[in-house]
């Protein structure tokens, strides 16, 4: 691993190209993704169908399952792929820790205990029912987060090793929370496993236009702190020194990828491996500088997770398997293979 | 369908008055259903080992031809033909068996088809375009006391397009309905008539 880290950058007008080629790549698995299913759509057939929900003339079954189903539960996997693995190379670059992962500080545990409280109190408790699973995730992840941030505040600054430590002992709180209520709740024990494991089954045009708002700023900010990241990996005295505000650009980060994993957390539950291999993955393939990381980290996590989900959704079909279970199963042994590979070379 | 809804009270009178009673013998089930048996069964399909066991301990185990999945008690019924269970019996080796009764769950006999298949377990999650796709006609919500709302079924996307949503076959079930259909226990004949008027409203 260490030699790929100190790999020398390449020159910048060799960077775009990965980029373009990676990007050309989603569009076709999106595409090949959205034919199959329940039913095979052909490309005619699927033009038709997309063309049909744009216009607003949704008819008969085949356009009600591409436009309504299909579509957005492909967007919204690439939409969740893509969040994750860029919180996921942000953390790991901020923290320059290669085992940090969207959920170091906590988002997942908070998301999952929020989830968890709703499935099991909405009956009796009106406001948890009002405000759904997705919205008691979404919540509780950022309240952890935030809670994480306070406990970790140190002389107005935030060091890494406190945060790490507090993301994971709250979240070790929150998760015996979680197992306390499938305990306590058995019947509800299958549903609360089955969110915590993540699954796109529940997709919607809402939830697609739920997570865009709050994962495209996020995205920006993410991938705008690239060069500063790069500078940072010197470490952070000798980046302080060089010009970059190497606090504000934490938090910076920080603040951005929690809101991109908060927001992918709440509409698929907890996903796993995404964000922590994806971003291993891109660096092996393309070199470790961050100014390409980010940007190819987004777009090969939403190949990986709508090519997860895909798999999820057909190899047991009509049943599915949760994708969380998938990502981790299949990913796994394929990112063992490339890191031989790459050691081989 | 109503036929095959043969319940272990026709069972128990049929074998127990097979001795005292005069064939043909006309017996009703708990929905109300006659059942005409010309002559004491001798060729029995069972499709739920509760009903196999019981079968065995009337003393009429070697009236049995063939079994479900599941039956495995007492021991010798394991030789016994296997039919799949019984919500998705292979019905070609049944009929092959040439039973002249079929004991079989109450509620695959009237629930008409079901299009979660058991195969799937016992929780499973099933494609959403799977359900869009099978367009049911009847949708039972049986986490509606859990919060699970009408409305927010029916929202689902595709789901206006489906019969039951058109035509009100979607329903939530309430704690006792709900467990009146999860237990099998003695009141398991009200349940059947439950879901008998669940659902074919008009015939119940």
């Amino acid at each position: 691993m260490a030699r790929v880290l100190t790999r020398t950058a390449v020159p910048t007008t060799r960077a775009v190209a990965p980029v373009l080629v990676s990007t050309a790549a989603l569009g076709v698995v999106l595409v090949a993704a959205t034919s199959v299913g329940s039913v095979w759509v052909g490309p005619g057939a699927l033009l038709s169908a997309v063309g049909d929900g744009v216009r607003g003339q949704v008819h008969g079954t085949v356009d009600t399952i591409v436009w309504q189903l299909r579509v957005p539960r492909v967007l919204l996997a690439a939409l969740v792929g893509a969040a994750l693995a860029l919180a996921g190379a942000a953390f790991q670059g901020v923290f320059r820790n290669p085992l940090a992962d969207p959920y170091l500080l906590g988002a997942a545990s908070g998301a999952g205990f929020g989830a968890s409280a709703v499935l099991v109190l909405a009956g009796s408790v009106p406001w948890l029912t009002r405000l759904g699973v997705p919205g008691a995730a979404f919540v509780c992840a950022l309240a952890t987060v935030a809670a994480v941030m306070v406990l970790a505040r140190r002389d107005g600054g935030l060091p890494a090793v406190s945060l790490i430590l507090a993301g994971v002992v709250l979240g070790s709180s929150l998760s015996a929370g979680t197992s306390f209520l499938m305990l306590a709740a058995r019947d509800r024990a299958a549903g609360i496993l089955s969110w915590l494991l993540g699954s796109f089954a529940f997709a919607s045009w809402e939830r697609v236009l739920s997570v865009a708002p709050l994962f495209l700023p996020a995205a920006a900010v993410l991938l705008l702190a690239g060069r500063a990241l790069d500078v940072m990996q010197l470490g952070e005295e000798s980046a302080a020194q060089l010009g970059v505000p190497v606090e504000r650009v934490r938090l910076a980060l920080l603040v951005a990828a929690t809101l991109a994993t908060a927001a992918a957390v709440a509409v698929a539950g907890v996903i796993g491996f995404v964000g922590l291999v994806v971003p291993h993955a891109v660096r092996l393939a393309f070199g470790p500088r961050h100014v390409r990381l980010l940007p190819l980290a987004a777009v090969w996590g939403a190949i990986f997770l709508v090519l997860a989900d895909l798999f999820a959704r057909t190899v047991l079909a009509p049943a599915e398997l949760p994708v969380g279970i998938v990502t981790a199963l299949v990913g796994g042994p394929f990112f063992l293979l490339l890191l031989r590979r790459q050691h081989a070379r | 369908m109503v036929q095959r809804a043969t319940f272990l009270v026709v069972l128990l009178l049929a074998l127990q008055t097979a001795l005292a009673t005069t064939y043909p013998l006309t017996v009703h089930d708990e929905l109300g259903a006659e059942l005409m048996l010309p002559a004491p069964p001798q060729r029995i399909v069972s499709m739920i080992p509760s009903d196999t066991e019981t079968v065995c301990a009337l003393g009429a185990c070697d009236r049995l031809v063939g079994v479900d999945a599941l039956s495995d008690w007492p021991a010798r019924v394991a030789s016994l033909p296997r039919l799949g269970n019984a919500n998705d019996p292979n019905l070609e080796r049944l009929v092959a068996l040439k039973p002249d009764l079929v004991l079989t769950d109450e509620y695959s006999g009237l629930a008409g088809r079901t299009i979660v298949q058991a195969s799937m377990g016992e929780y499973p999650q099933v494609d959403p375009e799977y359900v869009v796709q099978k367009d049911p006609q009847v949708v039972l919500l049986l986490d509606a006391p859990n919060g699970q709302m009408l409305a927010a079924a029916e929202a689902r996307p595709g789901w206006s397009q489906l019969r039951a949503v058109r035509d009100g076959g979607v329903v939530a079930l309430d704690w006792q309905q709900v467990d009146l259909l999860s237990r099998a226990g003695p009141r398991m004949g009200d349940a059947v008539v439950l879901l008998a008027w669940l659902l074919h409203p008009g015939r119940f």
